[in-house]
């Protein structure tokens, strides 16, 4: 489990470090917070599930079901992620 | 007339090598991949020996990319032996030169992604919200095997994917052979894959006293690659193993018209049921079942060289079995070199059956005979079982059978190609 709050590129780096383990995207795919997780990274719709659960897991954050469609880039991930930090 | 069925392809994942040329030259060396293992030891099973693939699948970091996301090791055990059979068979070079659609896909197993189960089982306890992850239900399933063997190797037959215990394999070949002969297919890829060490497995089989389990004072004790011991006098369970095997099929007219190198003709087999008992072997039927294979081949029983016993190194197993061997050959019994490989691979359940069949097809190429390893001889057993050595020998038909736990059995024929 990390801790949250991180800086924000430190927190980007391990959300990348996270998607890029659950969906199994190589290290020669590139990931950056503009990278949109369907259309960048192929990411489809059983993976994302797999993604997200991975981002709970990982960051011991409930990710709402309602928030899921605003989910699009990384980026997105890792702003959710903040404002739902659990302070240590 | 029904058209010739060909073995065009065949490769094998076992715990003695990767391939199955590193298998067959462990198995004519005598060597064992049975290993007492440390997970098992400390991991609450009831039987810590077993035969483990050593640096393969989900983790250790060379896995298939393809089914990387499945994280269930039959799943990777499957495919790297379809694989395998697929490339030697040559069909992977011919792209183009055949239907797709045309070829059938056979792959079972007994137990399918248990391990992914449990391991998932355990994560969702942890969750708050209960879920699980969106891969458990995909990797576990048995049919996936074929399901991802069709999607990565690009085949759009049809596929089955028999559960039937420890017969799986030799009945998924069989299986495609009947697609072959029906017409459905004309090539067809078929085996089976297991991978079944989790906890209550293990120790289900242990309860049951199938199982060797842990026994204090047993020549295993100090030596682990003496657990699995067929037919000799102290064997006392059998020692479980993962693997996978597989087998190519082709028709005679596919074997033409593409080329293919027949390494073997099935030339007959046969399945049946015991209707007798939930775990027990019926002597019987089994009788019947082989029989049946030669009358299927149209074969006497001496013409048959070499049998390829289930052999599973349990006391009722081996016993049932040789008694079996005397009824279906008489006296020939007596004469025919007999050998499970069961004593250095463990037995692999589901996969096993495909296993020995793709062994099987290696003897008769090679004209030798895996033996029977840590073989001390048995006064009930008392039948050739090419004790603990290899044996050269002329051998042009060769039966390699299997029996399941739900009382299902298999017998299969196969003729040396010329």
């Amino acid at each position: 489990m990390t801790p949250i709050p991180l800086s924000d590129d430190l927190l980007i780096a391990e959300v990348v470090r996270v998607i890029r383990r659950a969906a199994k995207i190589p290290a020669v795919v590139a990931i950056t917070a503009d990278s949109r997780l369907v259309e960048d990274l192929c990411i489809d719709s059983l993976d994302l599930v797999g993604v997200v659960l991975q981002i709970q897991d990982h960051f011991d954050v409930a990710i709402e079901e309602d928030a899921m469609p605003h989910l699009a880039r990384v980026g997105d991930v890792a702003a959710y992620l903040a404002g739902h930090a659990v302070v240590p | 007339m029904a058209t010739r069925i060909h073995v065009v392809g065949c490769e094998v994942v076992t715990c003695l090598g990767k391939s199955l040329g590193a298998t067959w030259n462990a198995l004519v060396a005598g060597q064992s991949g049975i290993r007492r293992h440390e997970h098992l030891t400390n991991g609450g099973y009831l039987q810590d020996v077993g035969g483990i693939v050593a640096d393969f699948g989900p983790g250790s970091g060379n896995e298939d990319a393809a089914v990387a996301k499945l994280d269930s090791r039959f799943l990777h055990l499957a495919m790297a032996a379809a694989r395998g059979a697929w490339e030697q068979s040559g069909l992977s070079a011919k792209s183009g030169g055949f239907d797709p659609a045309r070829v059938a896909i056979a792959i079972g197993s007994a137990f399918g992604g248990l391990d992914l189960l449990e391991a998932e089982q355990s994560r969702m306890a942890s969750r708050k919200n209960l879920a699980v992850s969106p891969y458990l239900i995909p990797g576990m399933i048995i049919n996936q095997a074929a399901g991802q063997v069709s999607q990565h190797l690009g085949l759009y037959g049809p596929s089955v994917a028999p559960a039937n215990a420890c017969a799986s394999g030799g009945h998924a070949i069989v299986l495609g052979a009947l697609l072959l002969r029906a017409g459905e297919a004309d090539l067809a890829i078929c085996g089976a894959a297991e991978s079944a060490f989790i906890p209550a497995v293990v120790n289900g089989f242990a309860t049951m006293k199938a199982l060797l389990g842990r026994r204090s004072g047993d020549r295993a004790e100090a030596d682990p690659t003496q657990a699995s011991r067929p037919f000799s006098v102290d064997r006392a369970g059998f020692v479980l193993s993962e693997g996978a095997g597989m087998v190519v099929l082709a028709t005679q007219s596919a074997v033409e018209s593409l080329g293919l190198q027949s390494l073997a003709v099935l030339e007959g087999w046969a399945t049946n049921s015991d209707g007798y008992h939930m775990a027990m072997p019926s002597r019987d039927r089994i009788v019947s079942c082989l029989q049946a294979s030669l009358r299927n081949a149209a074969l006497a029983p001496e013409a048959i060289a070499y049998y390829n016993a289930h052999g599973t190194s349990t006391v009722l197993n081996d016993k049932v079995e040789t008694e079996v061997l005397k009824l279906v050959f008489g006296a020939h019994a007596h004469r025919l070199p007999i050998s499970s490989i069961k004593g250095a691979l463990g037995h692999s359940l589901g996969a096993a059956s495909a296993i020995e069949a793709a062994i099987t097809v290696q003897a008769l190429r090679e004209q030798t005979i895996p033996p029977t390893i840590n073989h001390i001889p048995d006064p009930v057993c008392d039948l050739d079982y090419v004790p603990n050595q290899a044996r050269k020998a002329s051998l042009d038909l060769a039966m390699s059978a299997s029996f399941g736990f739900g009382g299902t059995n298999n017998a299969l024929i196969f003729r040396r190609s010329a």
